[in-house]
């Protein structure tokens, strides 16, 4: 089954847009890498028809591609939102978005490559062969991509839900 | 399993990193250890607060329009890449027709090579500076 432009957009855009966004943390970066995406999408049209299990990898893959060159071109920006003013939420005043604000300070700060594992598997909900096959490696290597990204959010915020429970 | 070992497996199994008999010797454990249980539920709203998306401007609402505009956008005019290449073949000619008819530097010398090194040692006397009359 072919399914139109529209249709592919209806699909997959929103998350794609979505990613972009929580990749660079730029809302003016996501809309363009977005539209790039499904510009090369169309200029690829033919050829992708046929494939319909792999077109969500494809486009992730090129989302992932335009959002770290951008990445590594710019400086490091803050990300969408307020970014949190600093670890100072007390014992038991950790209320739920502003963990939220914490996680997204801190996947921000992560490496591009990293950050993009994590995003697709924990945020995006690729399989971790799909992840593999989105940044173009192994995957043992997306897992401990993906584990390296983990540990480093762990240990940044596990002391937040450790003050929380007391 | 002991302690150990499962602490340091539990972000894996919240995970689904490990294999079968991994996660089921781990569930066992937690099952079996008030201590690890603890930290497994530690781990596991570390994993759930990592896992939430935050929310994120959507994307535009012509954004499929953008796209098409720029996929299909018109090619430039041929008549333009014509004249930009006769532009750039004209400016071509010139600077050569001004390098043939000479410029007022003195010609570069050739390229240092092991006949001709690039500091030029003189092995006879200089010449006597001429007398002003």
């Amino acid at each position: 089954m072919h399914d139109g432009f529209e249709d592919v957009y209806e699909r997959y855009g929103r998350a794609i847009h979505a990613y972009a966004a929580r990749l660079t943390g730029d809302p003016g970066s996501a809309e363009e890498i977005c539209q790039d995406t499904f510009v090369r999408y169309l200029a690829h049209e033919d050829s992708l028809k046929g494939q319909n299990g792999s077109l969500a990898p494809w486009l992730y893959r090129v989302a992932t591609n335009l959002g770290i060159d951008r990445l590594r071109r710019s400086k490091p920006m803050p990300l969408e939102g307020d970014p949190p003013a600093a670890v100072s939420a007390g014992p038991g005043d950790l209320e739920r978005h502003d963990l939220d604000a914490f996680v997204r300070a801190e996947v921000g700060r992560l490496d591009p490559p990293l950050r993009a594992t994590f995003l697709l598997h924990a945020h995006h909900g690729l399989t971790f062969p799909q992840v593999a096959d989105v940044l173009g490696i192994s995957e043992s290597g997306a897992k401990q991509r993906y584990r390296r990204a983990r540990e480093h959010l762990a240990k940044s915020l596990a002391h937040l839900l450790e003050e929380d429970e007391r | 399993m002991n302690c150990d070992d499962v602490r340091a497996a539990l972000s894996d199994r919240l995970d689904d990193l490990l294999d079968a008999s991994a996660s089921r010797a781990v569930d066992e454990h937690l099952a079996a250890c008030e201590a690890c249980a603890a930290r497994a539920e530690r781990a596991r709203r570390l994993r759930d607060a990592l896992r939430r998306p935050w929310s994120v401007a959507p994307a535009p609402a012509d954004m499929v329009e953008r796209i098409r505009g720029v996929a299909f956008r018109r090619p430039a005019p041929r008549v333009v890449g014509v004249l930009v290449r006769h532009g750039l073949a004209f400016a071509a000619g010139v600077l050569a027709t001004l390098a043939l008819v000479g410029s007022p530097e003195e010609p570069r010398p050739a390229a240092p090579t092991a006949a001709t090194p690039a500091v030029e040692v003189s092995h006879s006397p200089p010449p006597p500076p001429r007398r002003i009359r």
